[in-house]
């Protein structure tokens, strides 16, 4: 990881320093042990700041949209492709941006890590494939592939998908993943039971949007839980109300979602929001062959319409 | 021209192909007297139930 | 069609146009018994009975006739090997077409007549009545049987599930449509319906059971026997004899099938002149066909009534509207009984007296008939006096009354947005029959929705364009060339542009016609005519290089030898051909007497004096069609090799002429070739895809080995000749296609507004398509639709003017999160990004009311709900099902 920090350092003091761009989003250390924080770097002499490590889940391209200067951004291979889908979007041009890509090895579970102590984790560090954890009389070592966020340990795409500058050779991508299985355990059951499942998932939901907010996808001027003229949906706690905000979320995001986890990480009380989204990038997948911000000049199915297009739900 | 050209049409038969004719030339100016034997237009398109490919129905 | 009893009062089904009841004298008892009865009279509520009516003879004046008298079904009776007479469960395709019928006599069930029970097995025989010469004198092909044979198995099979065995028997499978080629495929292979490759002689009943057995012989020559619960005969097409008679009174000739004579380069021009023929009248054909002849029959008369053109038509006189801004509404709300059509059932003064109680209506009342001509002219006098600034007809469905309510509306001088219908006949009166007070509480409801709706309801503008009257036609071919006379003749200024040096496209490798015209002469004589004419202006060596703008209002940059020239212009016409299929197979290109049909055609033109030294030729069909990546029929193959090979043979009579084929094709009339060049003593040897033939040149001659599918053995030709049918390749372009939004099919051949209603215009507005782009077709069919291009394009042109709906998207740039959704989605080009420089909004979407046709999706795609439609807007609908809740 270290050689990955000196050459992001470099690069992002190279590029300002030529003035090739006005400012380079990044990570730097937060005030918590696994929570790195964006950090946005306006002079070289700042990029010391700057850090990798397996704690950088925050998918950067949430803070490309409507920006108008030219930017320097961290790319791992989600954001990368969220940035893919953020040009087709028009939500910044291309030439605006130089994408520093970081071939990734995936982050690591916070939330997983905490569960395993009973005190306070105060502090971690990381060398090769082994994780230490330490706190308050307690210290112990953990191989990273068993402490991986989930959506890290499925990802088929480490790689960025499009670059500029490369802060470390290309990883291996990881081959011979099932990355539905879940999904279909819940396809296979019966109406009542899915009912009950997603009940239970959402149960926790106190509708704080954080979700909505970590996600690079939802950038609309006003969101539709928002909007009061109509208001699609009401503002209580009420059941129903929860529920259309998460299946319309999912639905927005369909074809567009490229399983950053960012909602998953940001939700304070821990549901496991993919469940909604990966669902639709399965769909995407088996109906139309396509995955999120993968072809940088292709708008995604649902963007599309041609006579032709599977109409077999319509009776 | 030494002749008088009058602008109106008969058309003798109210399927399809009546029906088209008397649209063209009805939208592109002239009268057109539409002839028909049944009590109804359509023809016997009117009695198939679908068409192919887009299966509408022939109505 | 005696499938099921009738009343002697009827309507012939439930949509006809006029939808009025007809009195059917030879079954009504006042007209059998001489005045007794009269009931009707007595009861109808608008004293429409009338048994006075006489027929009268009216003398009309008209410019021109066209005639499309139709056909009627062959009646198999006369076939006594098939007992249809006597045998109830053998039918015709007709007959069968109204048990699939959701409006027929089972209401769709598929059982068979006999003892209504449903069917396990139904076998189709193919070509009763056509291509048959000793039960009937029929010997064209009707052209219409196959297709429609394996769309009735395959709907059979979607009604009765897949354990239905349905059984084609034919002799040629004739799918030469466009996208025939593929449904039998389907048909075969993924539906699993047998085709069975034989002409069946007898059907016999089984003693004892409704069965019906029948003995065949399969490919392989053996014998079977197999029962049937269901026959179903394929009839075909036939000329009237009182058509025949009347075409004998206006004196005009016939064939010999009866069909209207007509040649290859009038092919809607009778022997009269002034009168024109469409439809199966002209010759046997299908919808899409027929539908064509029309457009161009219509554009045949046109051309010469132009001078004529607006002299006898009606002009409606505009009533000023009324300015309701700022108003509160006042709604008026009329509840129609529709006869008994909804007053049967629903209590229709409850629902108007109801109705009064709704917020904002100021005045209701309920029709006997809406939209009878005086309550129109009475609704429109009520909302003068009551001052009403919305109203709402209770009555029946808008798709086909709101027009006529509208009108009503306007002529009133309201805004016709103005409106709202609430549907209680189709969707209530209609399906809730056996339950009237239900039925009347939910009119009740449908009423206050969209009283609810209407009140939110605004003046919609709609916006109104000029129609650029100036055409152009891409592609100087046949097709490209008599759109441009016939728009020219009808006076619009035209613009031919070519790709190539010179007009005339494909027909210029053509030898001549099946008729036996001489195309060479006939198309210098149509280049030259429109050389002459001043209104065309042809462009040779030319390419369209950018395209902007709409119906009415093109703006086409023409790139000719490097120049570049703005055309504007109000349609455009694709008439951008195709070209012939050069093979890889069958040693093509290695040997010059193995050679294309149109390399053939070259040397009956040169007069090749090779061709008088060869002893043996063979045709081989189907190269490059008819395949798994090329999966049409090429359409003229069939009837251009048996042409050439009847030449052939006459040019020297002891020649040996071999015709390898899959299936003849030679629809229509074409059959009277084929027949021919059998009794010559052409010999037709059909193979299997799989099995083709193999051509290899050895010294002196070309040997080609096939296998006879009648002996089962490889037989081995010596040709002098080996002549390839290869396949019509449409000349791709997809950057025509993206400048006018046009779509293109997996094939290359351009997709048209509607598979059979449209064939000739795109679901663009005011771009039109004819000739081999569209799919392959003979000369005959490519100038009708060149012609039936133009006539769509004149319906647009003498508009002058058109109005766009008012009914339409629009944005909210300040919702709009720019991320182009709408500009992907949209079938239509209407949204597009506000410019960059723009002082307000810049880089938001906008929506181009001239495009727009209102579908909605973008409304619907949109994340950031930035989208409205006019007139469905979401308070609207919210309003709806607001006071939808309130009956729950």
């Amino acid at each position: 990881m270290l050689g990955y920090i000196d050459k992001i350092r470099e690069i992002s003091k190279r590029l300002l320093d030529e003035g090739r761009v006005d400012m380079v989003v990044g990570f730097r250390k937060g005030s918590m042990p696994m929570m790195n924080e964006p950090s946005f770097i306006k002079n070289s002499g700042e990029v010391s700041k700057l850090v990798w490590d397996s704690n950088c889940g925050i998918n950067l391209a949430n803070y490309l949209t409507d920006r108008k200067e030219k930017i320097g951004v961290i790319a791992k291979g989600c954001d990368s492709r969220n940035i893919v889908t953020h040009i087709l979007e028009n939500k910044i041009k291309r030439d605006q941006l130089v994408i520093i890509g970081v071939p990734c090895k995936g982050m690591i579970d916070r939330r997983l890590i905490t569960a395993m102590f009973d005190t306070e984790v105060r502090e971690v560090n990381e060398k090769g494939d082994t994780v230490t954890v330490k706190g308050a009389g307690f210290e112990k070592k953990l191989k990273k592939s068993d402490i991986l966020q989930d959506n890290c340990s499925k990802c088929i795409h480490r790689n960025p998908v499009l670059y500029d500058e490369l802060a470390a050779p290309l990883v291996e991508e990881q081959k011979d993943i099932d990355r539905y299985a879940e999904v279909r355990r819940i396809e296979a059951m019966s109406p009542q039971e899915k009912w009950q499942y997603f009940e239970d998932l959402i149960a926790p939901c106190i509708r704080c949007y954080a979700c909505r907010n970590a996600c690079p996808l939802c950038y609309c001027p006003t969101c539709f839980v928002d909007e009061s003229r109509p208001q699609w949906v009401g503002k209580s706690q009420d059941e129903t109300d929860i529920r259309t905000f998460h299946f319309l979320r999912a639905y927005h995001c369909a074809g567009r979602c490229t399983d950053c986890g960012a909602c998953e990480r940001a939700c304070p009380v821990g549901i496991k929001v993919r469940q909604f989204t990966s669902k639709l990038n399965k769909d995407c997948l088996d109906m139309f062959g396509w995955e999120a911000g993968v072809l940088p000049d292709q708008r995604p199915p649902l963007d599309t319409f041609k006579p032709a297009d599977p109409g077999d739900f319509i009776k | 021209m030494s002749h008088h050209v009058i602008g109106s049409v008969l058309v003798v038969g109210g399927g399809i192909a009546g029906m088209q004719s008397a649209l063209d030339l009805a939208n592109s100016g002239y009268y057109v007297y539409l002839l028909e034997k049944s009590p109804s237009i359509g023809g016997v398109m009117s009695q198939l139930d679908k068409t192919f490919p887009t299966n509408d129905c022939a109505m | 069609m005696g499938l099921a009893k009738r009343k002697a009062i009827y309507v012939q089904y439930a949509q006809a146009v006029p939808l009025k009841y007809t009195i059917d004298k030879a079954n009504c008892i006042y007209f059998i018994k001489k005045g007794k009865c009269g009931a009707c009279k007595k009861i109808c509520p608008t004293g429409a009975v009338d048994f006075d009516q006489k027929e009268e003879i009216v003398t009309l004046n008209v410019g021109s006739v066209i005639l499309s008298p139709g056909f009627a079904p062959f009646d198999p009776t006369v076939f006594d090997a098939y007992q249809y007479a006597k045998l109830p469960n053998v039918v015709t395709a007709m007959e069968f077409e109204r048990v699939l019928s959701a409006s027929g006599p089972t209401m769709g069930h598929l059982v068979r007549a006999s003892d209504q029970k449903e069917p396990k097995k139904i076998a189709w025989f193919q070509c009763v009545g056509s291509r048959d010469m000793n039960k009937c004198d029929n010997s064209y092909c009707s052209s219409v049987c196959c297709m429609y044979a394996i769309k009735e198995a395959v709907i059979a099979k979607e009604h009765a599930g897949k354990d239905l065995d349905c059984a084609v028997f034919f002799m040629d499978m004739r799918t030469h449509g466009k996208e025939f080629e593929r449904f039998y495929t389907t048909a075969k292979d993924k539906h699993g319906i047998r085709f069975i490759r034989c002409r069946v002689h007898t059907i016999n009943p089984v003693a004892g059971t409704d069965d019906l057995e029948i003995r065949y012989i399969t490919e392989t020559g053996e014998l079977k026997t197999e029962i049937f619960d269901q026959i179903v005969l394929s009839v075909g097409l036939q000329i009237k004899p009182e058509i025949a008679e009347l075409a004998k009174r206006l004196g005009i000739e016939l064939t010999e099938g009866r069909f209207c004579k007509t040649e290859t380069f009038e092919p809607v021009a009778t022997s009269r002149e002034g009168i024109f023929v469409c439809g199966v009248f002209q010759g046997p054909k299908d919808i899409p066909q027929a539908v064509i002849d029309a457009s161009a029959a219509a554009s045949a008369a046109g051309e010469i009534l132009s001078e004529a053109r607006n002299t006898l038509i009606k002009h409606k006189e505009a009533v000023t509207e009324t300015n309701i801004t700022g108003e509160r509404p006042r709604i008026g709300v009329f509840v129609c009984r529709c006869g008994i059509n909804i007053a049967g059932v629903v209590d229709v003064p409850k629902v108007a007296e109801y109705a009064k109680t709704l917020p904002y209506v100021e005045f209701t009342t309920d029709n006997l008939y809406s939209c009878s001509q005086d309550t129109q002219e009475n609704m429109a006098q009520i909302i003068k006096k009551e001052r009403l600034n919305r109203v709402v007809v209770a009555a029946c469905t808008p798709k086909t009354h709101e027009p006529l309510f509208q009108e009503t509306l306007t002529n009133a001088g309201l805004n016709k947005y103005l409106f709202e219908m609430a549907n209680i006949r189709n969707q209530d009166s209609w399906v809730h029959k056996s339950n009237p007070e239900l039925a009347t509480e939910k009119a009740i409801d449908l009423v206050r929705m969209a009283v609810a709706k209407v009140a939110l309801m605004e003046p919609l503008k709609e916006a109104e364009l000029e129609v650029n009257q100036t055409a152009v036609v891409i592609g100087g071919g046949i097709a490209g060339m008599s759109a441009a006379k016939s728009l020219a003749k009808q006076g619009y200024e035209t613009h031919i542009i070519e790709k190539g040096k010179c007009l005339g496209g494909q027909a210029l490798n053509i030898f001549r016609t099946p008729k036996g015209e001489d195309i060479a002469e006939k198309l210098s004589g149509l280049v030259d005519e429109i050389t002459k004419d001043q209104k065309i202006h042809v462009h040779l060596d030319s390419a369209i290089t950018s395209v902007d703008g709409f119906v009415g209002n093109f703006k086409s940059t023409i790139s000719s030898n490097g120049k570049n020239d703005v055309l504007e212009h109000g349609i455009a016409i694709i008439a951008t051909g195709a070209s012939a299929f050069k093979p890889s197979e069958y040693n093509y290109g290695k040997d010059p007497r193995i050679m294309t049909s149109l390399e053939l055609d070259k040397k009956f033109m040169e007069k090749d004096p090779s061709l008088k030294k060869i002893d043996s030729a063979v045709f081989i069909q189907c190269v490059g069609s008819r395949e798994p990546d090329r999966l049409y029929c090429s359409r003229v193959c069939c009837t251009h090799s048996i042409d050439n090979a009847i030449e052939l043979k006459k040019i020297n009579p002891d020649m040996n002429v071999y015709v390898l084929y899959r299936d003849i094709r030679t629809y229509g009339e074409r059959e009277y070739l084929y027949k021919k060049a059998r009794g010559m003593g052409i010999i037709f040897i059909r193979y299997s895809v799989d099995n083709k033939p193999e051509v290899k040149p050895e010294g002196e001659k070309i040997m080609v080995g096939v296998t006879d599918h009648i002996l089962g053995r490889r037989l081995s030709l010596e040709a002098d000749i080996v002549t390839l049918a290869t396949a019509v390749i449409p000349n791709r372009d997809e950057k025509l296609a993206n400048f006018f939004k046009v779509p293109v099919n997996d094939d290359g051949f351009f997709i048209e507004r509607h598979a059979k209603l449209g064939p000739s215009e795109f679901a663009t507005d005011g771009v039109f398509l004819c000739g081999l782009a569209h799919y392959p077709k003979p000369i005959d069919e490519s100038i009708a639709q060149g012609m039936a291009a133009a006539s769509r394009a004149v319906t647009l042109l003498a508009r002058k003017k058109i109005h766009t709906s008012g009914t339409i998207a629009e944005t909210m740039p300040a919702v709009c999160s720019s991320c182009g959704v709408c500009v992907s989605i949209c079938p239509y080009s209407a949204p597009s990004f506000i410019e960059e420089t723009a002082r307000f909004f810049p880089g938001k979407a906008q929506i181009n009311p001239v495009l727009c046709k209102g579908c909605g999706l973008c409304v619907a795609s949109c994340r950031s709900g930035a989208i409205r439609l006019k007139g469905f807007d979401n308070d609207q609908i919210f309003a709806q099902i607001y006071e939808l809740s309130k009956a729950v």
